[in-house]
């Protein structure tokens, strides 16, 4: 992160124009500031291209999460007492 | 319902004069706050079960007023090994706190028996947090909870 902050900084001195620094005299050193500059925009690249990987990952984790809507505004029917007080046991052949 | 297959134990609920408490007791003990209370619809979507070629959904969720204007949400989370997290809105109501009860136990084959302490017992239940009228319920394994919504 910390380079590529480097090499933002670095790319907006160059636009500017203010290349008047030691460092330009030497074709090698130029290059090597080239790749440090290709190598920036590339983790930043990478960095994007981890976050859209990261995107399906939490939708899929909001889709394990289950959700439920209690309508207490249109309430129904009175529930008999009978319904919460007996159960049906399967013995194989009856119930 | 709870088929008495998956959660009674009623070939030994009985000696002598004595009795052990099953989980279905308890199970229909909690649900008994819906009996006579005015039932609330519910639209659930979520998780499934599954278990070879079988699906079924991992929770059951049942709503209801009682006579006093208090609103119960009971939860079954069917699944034997995976917890699952419960968002619940309320529409055309309004939620600041709750008190809960769950039922649960460490094993899927755990029950009560003579002479010991009771291993599937009702619990208070705090597992669950409120944010802008939306309650997130933590559900176990193999668990049911009933929330009282104040």
């Amino acid at each position: 992160m910390e380079a590529a902050q480097s090499a933002e900084s670095h790319l907006t001195r160059k636009n500017r124009g203010c290349r008047h620094t030691p460092a330009d005299s030497g074709g090698g050193t130029d290059l090597r500031r080239h790749l440090t500059v290709l190598g920036a925009i590339i983790k930043r690249h990478v960095l994007a291209i981890v976050g859209l990987l990261c995107i399906p990952i939490i939708l899929q984790a909001q889709e394990s999460m289950n959700t439920v809507v209690v309508h207490a505004d249109t309430p129904m029917d009175t529930i008999s007492r009978h319904v919460y007080g007996q159960f049906a046991e399967h013995l194989g052949q009856c119930i | 319902m709870y088929t008495a297959n998956s959660l009674n134990t009623s070939d030994n609920a009985f000696k002598d004069d004595q009795i052990v408490l099953t989980p279905t007791y308890h199970v229909f003990r909690m649900y008994s706050v819906h009996q006579d209370a005015v039932l609330l619809p519910v639209e659930l979507r979520g998780q499934y079960y599954t278990n070879g070629a079988d699906s079924i959904p991992a929770l059951s969720v049942s709503a209801s007023r009682d006579k006093e204007g208090k609103i119960h949400v009971s939860m079954a989370n069917l699944h034997p090994t995976k917890a699952q997290t419960l968002r619940c809105e309320l529409k055309g109501a309004t939620c600041s706190g709750f008190s809960g009860e769950i039922i649960t136990a460490t094993a899927m084959n755990a029950y009560n028996d003579f002479g010991k302490p009771p291993a599937v017992i009702i619990r208070p239940y705090t597992d669950a947090q409120i944010a802008g009228g939306t309650v997130t319920i933590a559900l176990p394994a193999k668990s049911v909870v009933t929330l009282e919504v104040d």
